[in-house]
């Protein structure tokens, strides 16, 4: 980047908000995909204004800029692959207001989406999106890709929770889509188009929420299935009896295993599936669903159900869930981590061919997931120091989308596309969607300067 | 170059997920990932790989952490980020060398009990001079401000007469009981004697046999944290040394950070020592407990003072906090609760984030005064929310750092060590 470009940023921002030494460059070279690629310079802005005054310098010099929360993505959406700027927007970290009396509140992009959901609860109020990130994820990260999570199951995704927004465009101008009400119909959804457009439309500036009220309670199951198709009857079982829990999650025996091999908490290496099942709602359904819950999960063959009585037995619940990371790491470095999607009733045959998938190309799969909702997360587990099982295991990657779009499902229940996945876009969407989104990327960006090189391969 | 690439391989296992930005007490207050865990992994594999050399940017962004390792705790893939910053340091060292006052500091005051000895002694009797006392304090404040230092900040006063020139060597009893040596620790020795006089009368009290050698010295973290280590292991060498002359069962030491130097990082210092030595390092090593610890398993105080919970609610309340080295490196921290709820004069009141750094970090509360201060401000927040008599921590950094804080902002809080909330009780 040229030093006049560098200098004419610094007097917008001021010194002390850009970084431009390699060392520090280093430090915004990544995202949770683990690549690489050096930006040129970071920015913090602290104002729409300053990032409108920066577009109109990207347009007039021509260099990407690539807008970034706490980078922790794992498609590799906030990866500078062009170089370019890299704006960093954890310091527009404000929570501008809570109005309970309207069910809404309106945030920066920076507030981390953790700290966001306690405040509001402060209130006696709920904003349920929960990636696993949500202790250090933002919320215009969680709204650029349109973030999930294990309560997406009955409450929605992020897109389900987001009003309105203020957007600086790539060429410089700053609106505001969507409404400050519960309802608004009125024009295009342009509100829809930014969520989940990972960052390729518009810098998000300001975020319009909605808000429930918080439940006053919840119970946390833990369900053992020495069979996988028990386990998956359950969950549609529960749904059948016309309850959707809070949280409705699974883990496969390979992930049992490696839990328990890491931790010794007595988890039954024989089992199948176990099931991490939680209700919410006021102390009466709570109580009627847990009960009707455990009953299913019996007359399904569960060979045990454990209920927590208390916050500690809550979190011994959730221990092998939240386990499951480091203990996989043991089978081997790295892993590759996709988050498939199919229709609840297709889990068990997806798993069963994802595990003839990974066996027929040599490679250890492990899969956990919501299964309430049908989004796996499938880990092929490798050592990237061994070129062979790498190639293998994309390879399989590959069979395994084939294999979840044929059941009727899509290759990205919640992390998007970013560069990991633009490969296989095609697969999903075919040619004509991908031209009309291509012609809306450059309605919004002429020169293609908002995070180039990503959702679509050149 | 071969430490350089083991490093690397250690920190090339983190995957760049960013939960160590949740935890980071600097990152709360920066929002900039240069002081990053990940960040730095990411950089000591740069440099094993010739992308940056040890630049002052690559010392600059190294130095700025306090250590504390929530990051590491809190890591998935259990990356030991304190010891490999730590380990790092020492390359830095070897590469770039140690600045002058560094060099000053550790090669040639802290190595020498002589020379410190006679630097603080005239200090202790000079004081006065540069520095003003501050009522009700137990500092006092620069006259006139100098380049480094405010005149706002709390320095704490040298005591008049320091602990091993005042107490003999050995304190025994008659009933026989363990032969348990005291490590004294700098602040303790220097500027807070009643600590150690605290922790005398009650271990005497037990009918334990204190040993206090006179030739100890500072237990080196400040020097180790600068990644000085052939200032460190000179010291660790002495100081085993000082207390393998007595037959002792156990080492008792009532400050955090020298607790977890002794016990933790000495053994990390000699890793590629002769067996010998390792040896030695490894005896001195197990025998070395901190003072709470000691209380609990040797001597089940909690057990022996049953609490008087009924009138709990009128009296004054103390709350506490969890210094890093004694957390984190050493793992204890129900055992000091266990001690301040079985107090019958106090009631323990528990804060939140009490496990979230105090912002001291040794040196790095110098080098980055205003930081260090902005991460204690959240926990003089919650202090004062809770509008608690007292707090009692286990480390004479956390001490010596909430003594600051608590003066600046006018707060009424004292300041205490667990030990000092015993006696109380």
């Amino acid at each position: 980047m040229l030093r006049k470009v560098v200098n004419e940023i610094a007097s917008i921002v001021g010194k002390g908000n850009l970084l431009t030494s390699k060392e520090e460059l280093m430090c915004y070279s990544y995202d949770a995909t683990n690549q690489k690629f050096l930006p040129e310079a970071v920015v913090f802005p602290h104002s729409p204004q300053q990032i409108s005054q920066i577009m109109l310098l990207a347009n007039h010099y021509s260099f990407p800029v690539i807008p970034r929360g706490a980078g922790s993505g794992f498609v590799g959406g906030s990866l500078p692959v062009e170089g370019g700027l890299v704006l960093a927007l954890t310091k527009m970290n404000r929570i501008i207001k809570i109005e309970p009396e309207n069910l809404t509140a309106v945030v920066e992009p920076g507030v981390v989406t953790g700290n966001f959901q306690q405040e509001v609860e402060r209130s006696g109020l709920f904003y349920p999106p929960d990636p696993a990130s949500l202790k250090f994820s933002t919320m215009g990260g969680n709204v650029a890709v349109c973030a999930g999570g294990p309560r997406c199951v009955k409450y929605g995704v992020t897109k389900n929770y987001v009003l309105g927004l203020e957007v600086v465009l790539p060429t410089g101008e700053i609106i505001k889509t969507g409404v400050q009400t519960l309802k608004g119909v009125v024009g295009y959804d342009l509100t829809s188009f930014l969520v989940g457009s990972e960052g390729t439309l518009g810098i998000i500036t300001k975020i319009i929420v909605k808000l429930l009220p918080l439940p006053e309670t919840k119970k946390t199951m833990l369900a053992i299935f020495h069979k996988m198709d028990d386990a998956t009857l359950t969950v549609s079982s529960i749904i059948h009896a016309r309850i959707i829990p809070a949280t409705l999650e699974f883990i496969d025996q390979a992930a049992i295993r490696c839990v328990e091999d890491y931790l010794n908490m007595g988890l039954p290496t024989q089992a199948e599936a176990l099931l991490l099942i939680e209700v919410d709602g006021d102390m009466s359904t709570v109580a009627r669903q847990s009960e009707l819950i455990e009953d299913i999960c019996c007359k399904n063959n569960a060979s045990e159900v454990k209920i927590a009585h208390n916050r500690e037995e809550e979190e011994q619940l959730w221990k092998a869930r939240r386990s499951i990371s480091p203990a996989l790491l043991r089978i081997n470095p790295h892993k590759i981590n996709e988050d498939i999607n199919v229709p609840i009733s297709n889990i068990p045959k997806i798993i069963r061919r994802i595990n003839e998938i990974a066996q027929r190309y040599q490679l250890i799969s492990v899969n956990f997931g919501h299964a309430g909702d049908g989004n796996i997360h499938t880990n092929l587990m490798i050592n990237k120091d061994n070129p062979d099982e790498t190639t293998r295991a994309h390879q399989a990657v590959k069979e395994i989308f084939q294999a979840a779009l044929e059941l009727g499902g899509t290759i990205s229940g919640e992390h998007g596309v970013g560069i990991t996945k633009a490969p296989y876009l095609k697969m999903e969407i075919g040619k004509k969607n991908i031209a009309l989104m291509k012609q809306i990327k450059s309605l919004f960006d002429p020169h293609n300067i908002l995070n180039p090189g990503k959702l679509f391969i050149k | 170059m071969s430490t350089l690439t083991e490093l690397s391989r250690e920190a090339s296992r983190c995957v760049k997920c960013g939960t160590c930005l949740a935890d980071c007490p600097i990152y709360a207050e920066t929002l900039s990932e240069v002081i990053t865990a990940r960040g730095k992994m990411s950089l000591i594999e740069s440099l094993a790989s010739g992308d940056i050399q040890f630049t002052k940017k690559f010392k600059d962004l190294l130095l700025s952490c306090v250590v504390c390792n929530a990051c590491g705790e809190s890591c998935p893939n259990n990356v030991n980020v304190g010891e490999i910053l730590l380990e790092v340091r020492r390359e830095l060292v070897n590469y770039r060398g140690l600045s002058i006052t560094k060099k000053f500091l550790f090669r040639h005051l802290l190595t020498s009990l002589h020379t410190m000895l006679l630097y603080l002694r005239a200090g202790s009797l000079l004081q006065g001079l540069l520095l003003k006392k501050i009522p009700r304090e137990s500092g006092l404040h620069l006259r006139f401000s100098l380049p480094f230092i405010s005149n706002k900040r709390l320095i704490p006063a040298l005591a008049k007469n320091f602990f091993c020139d005042s107490h003999p060597p050995v304190v025994k009893t008659n009933k026989g009981k363990k032969r348990v040596g005291y490590f004294v620790g700098c602040v303790t020795n220097y500027l807070f004697p009643k600590i150690g006089s605290a922790t005398l009368r009650i271990l005497n009290k037990q009918g334990i046999s204190i040993f206090i050698p006179s030739d100890q010295k500072c237990c080196g973290l400040i020097a180790f944290g600068s990644g000085d280590w052939q200032s460190t292991q000179k010291l660790a060498l002495s100081n085993i040394e000082a207390f393998e002359q007595i037959n002792l069962d156990t080492i008792v030491a009532t400050c955090a950070s020298c607790a977890a130097t002794l016990k933790v990082f000495y053994p990390r210092l000699f890793k590629d020592a002769d067996v010998d030595t390792q040896k030695k390092v490894t005896r001195f090593s197990h025998k070395v407990m901190d003072i709470s610890q000691f209380l609990i398993k040797e001597l089940e105080i909690p057990s022996e003072m049953k609490e008087n919970t009924l009138k709990k609610g009128t009296l004054p309340k103390i709350t506490y906090h969890d210094p890093c080295h004694l957390n984190r490196t050493l793992g204890i921290s129900q055992g000091p609760r266990e001690i301040l709820k079985s107090l019958s004069n106090l009631a323990f009141v528990e804060m939140d984030n009490a496990r979230r750094c105090c912002g001291m970090g040794g040196i790095f509360n110098i080098t980055h005064y205003d930081l260090s201060l902005n991460i204690l401000n959240h926990k003089l927040d919650t202090l004062e929310t809770m509008g608690v008599e007292m707090i009692a921590t286990g480390c004479s950094g956390c001490m010596l750092q909430f003594m600051d804080g608590i003066y600046q902002r006018g707060l009424k809080t004292k300041v205490i060590h667990l030990i000092e909330a015993l006696e109380m009780g």
